[in-house]
């Protein structure tokens, strides 16, 4: 902007004065930059020192007797709880943000550290999903007392990957719940960030973490081969996605800030490529329905957060309905019609992509807008194609209908940049 | 958080912290000292791979087990193992019971699978890795191998028992 100022100037748009003004600020301004540079690199710092020395007493590790190695095993962990209370009460660090979030990143994997060592000095088998389970609950305290926007984020990893372990890595095993919980305990810090820092990159990460480990873990609610049910609630977490992504707080920010209007709609045209094919939904499935299916709760569950999403959007305003709102429901029909005529529901699936294609690129085009237009060209030209595998014409056609899409493309840009060039 | 919970927070976490480290420590000399010590002769394993990681993977002769009719086990199910030695010392299952015995020492285990129609079950022990340092590993891996085709030699685990929780001490290859 500094660089602008004599160009502003000369064009009258700004005063002298002004610009004076302006570029005093922008001197005394605190560079938010090189703060978030700091606070990475610290938190790298705390990585690489803890990984360091867990090598080097790797290295020498069978010289030492086993009280020597139990002793070796808290050192770490004694450290991180020293240097986290240092920056919780020494009144020069308090509000030092590099200093928290490093000091909390070297707990956290002291702990794990810590706990895996010992295990290792006496033998204990255990399992991967009871190390990774204590583990979390011994670092969840860090998120809130420190409070450290890392450590919420690493147990939010920490807790997918036992949820991971426990109920899909696991054979045979039965479903376990425990994962929602511990989801709902990172909730209120979850909170404390969208009120506190909401424009912050860390609170962004949370945009992106937390939808991405409950689309992980949606799945592991299948504990038979209802797998339809399944289909549908992704459909519709995506569209709660889609509709959470709506709403003025995150239309407001930039889009890389909107990770859930990206989930969502990535989501919902994903299930729908799938759901296109007709075997999709002929598949038989050998174990009749049940009604108690943890995962006929959770589409339960979504399609009640879905209706209460539109109805705070208010979209019985039509005007501010897409037809990208109404794929969850779109495809909860399918999925209901499939029971009696699998191939409707197929071209139900596609009538529906082809609708939502059509109107991305009338809305590009209307609001001159490249992104929207060619996406929606692009969800047209994938369906012909997927389409192409489903029927049997020759490879001539084929050929033809490429080019034909191809050149649709061209055209379209080409005419919608040179209506921009005419408008400016 | 409000600021006159944080201290007292701050302080519960550390204990906590150090509290659940210091239990396993605890529970596990205990064990040690004051459990009983009982031979698990060492089964053959993959012969390609022992090792997964950084430990051997330990298998064990005395885990088959044929129970009455009238019990029914499945997979994973959890089992009380009580032992008794043969005559060369080495660890055998005595009984297998679905609750814990009130009267003698037994190890919590777990059921690996059944065979229902000869009364059968497999036990897996909840000591089934030794941990070994990396570059001790190649050495330790060819003595184990050895063992099994050495009638002269023989592995085994020497394994501390009390309260159905165990402690692998120390595995010997002589």
């Amino acid at each position: 902007m500094i660089k602008d100022l004599p160009e502003l100037i000369k064009a009258g748009v700004i005063p002298e004065e002004t610009a004076e003004r302006i570029r005093e600020y922008y001197r005394h301004k605190k560079p938010a930059s090189s703060n978030r540079l700091f606070i990475v690199f610290g938190i790298l710092g705390a990585l690489l020192i803890g990984s360091g020395i867990i090598l080097i007493l790797a290295h020498n590790w069978d010289n030492f007797s086993g009280t020597v190695k139990t002793i070796l095993a808290f050192i770490p962990l004694v450290v991180g709880q020293f240097l986290c209370g240092n920056s919780l009460f020494n009144p020069r660090l308090k509000e030092n943000v590099t200093w928290r979030e490093s000091s909390a990143t070297f707990l956290f994997f002291a702990v794990g550290a810590c706990i895996a060592i010992i295990s290792q000095v006496y033998n204990i088998s255990g399992s991967m999903s009871g190390y990774l389970l204590t583990w979390m609950l011994l670092c969840l305290p860090l998120a809130y007392i420190l409070p450290s926007s890392i450590a919420s984020l690493l147990y939010i990893i920490g807790i997918t990957a036992y949820g991971v372990n426990t109920d899909y890595w696991t054979p045979n095993a039965t479903p376990h719940y425990l994962y929602w919980l511990l989801l709902l305990l990172i909730a209120p810090s979850f909170f404390r960030h969208l009120q506190q820092k909401p424009g912050s990159n860390f609170t962004t990460f949370h945009h992106w973490f937390l939808p991405l480990s409950a689309m992980i873990m949606l799945g592991s609610l299948q504990a038979d081969e209802q797998w339809k049910f399944t289909a549908v609630a992704y459909a519709v977490f995506f569209g709660v996605l889609y509709l959470l992504g709506k709403m003025d707080y995150f239309e407001k920010n930039k889009l890389s800030f909107n990770s859930y209007h990206i989930f969502g709609f990535l989501g919902i045209i994903g299930m729908c490529m799938v759901g296109g094919y007709h075997d999709f939904w002929s598949i038989e499935t050998s174990k009749p329905f049940s009604g108690d299916s943890p995962m006929l709760i959770a589409l339960v569950v979504l399609f009640l957060t879905a209706a209460y999403l539109l109805f705070r959007l208010r979209a019985f305003e039509w005007s501010r309905l897409d037809a990208m709102d109404f794929g969850c429901i779109i495809y909860g029909i399918a999925a209901i019609v499939s029971i009696s005529s699998p191939v409707f529901s197929a071209v139900l699936i596609n009538l529906y992509l082809l609708v939502v294609g059509v109107q991305l690129v009338s809305q590009g085009a209307h609001r001159v807008n490249l992104a929207r237009l060619n996406i929606g060209l692009l969800i047209i030209a994938a369906l012909v194609t997927m389409r192409f595998f489903d029927i049997d014409i020759s490879f001539a056609l084929r050929g033809l209908i490429f080019v034909m899409m191809g050149t649709g493309f061209f055209m379209a840009n080409y005419w919608m940049l040179k209506n921009k060039k005419q408008d400016e | 958080m409000n600021s006159k919970f944080i201290l007292p927070g701050f302080a519960l976490m550390v204990l906590i912290q150090l509290f659940v480290p210091l239990k396993m420590i605890f529970d596990k000399e205990n064990i040690l000292k004051n459990g009983v010590l009982y031979k698990f002769k060492a089964a053959p394993v993959d012969p390609n791979d022992p090792f997964i990681g950084k430990y051997v993977a330990l298998n064990f002769e005395a885990v088959n087990y044929r129970y009455r009719q009238d019990m029914t086990w499945n997979m994973d199910d959890l089992a009380y193992v009580t032992l008794t030695a043969d005559s060369l010392g080495f660890a055998q299952i005595h009984d297998v019971y679905q609750k814990p015995p009130a009267d003698e020492p037994y190890i919590t285990a777990t059921v690996q699978y059944t065979q229902p129609y000869e009364n059968q079950l497999v036990i897996h022990y909840p000591f089934d890795r030794y941990y070994v340092e990396e570059s001790q590993a190649p050495e330790i891996e060819k003595r184990y191998r050895e063992a099994f085709q050495d009638s002269s030699k023989v592995a085994y685990a020497l394994v501390a028992v009390k309260n159905g929780k165990a402690v692998l001490k120390e595995l010997v290859i002589e």
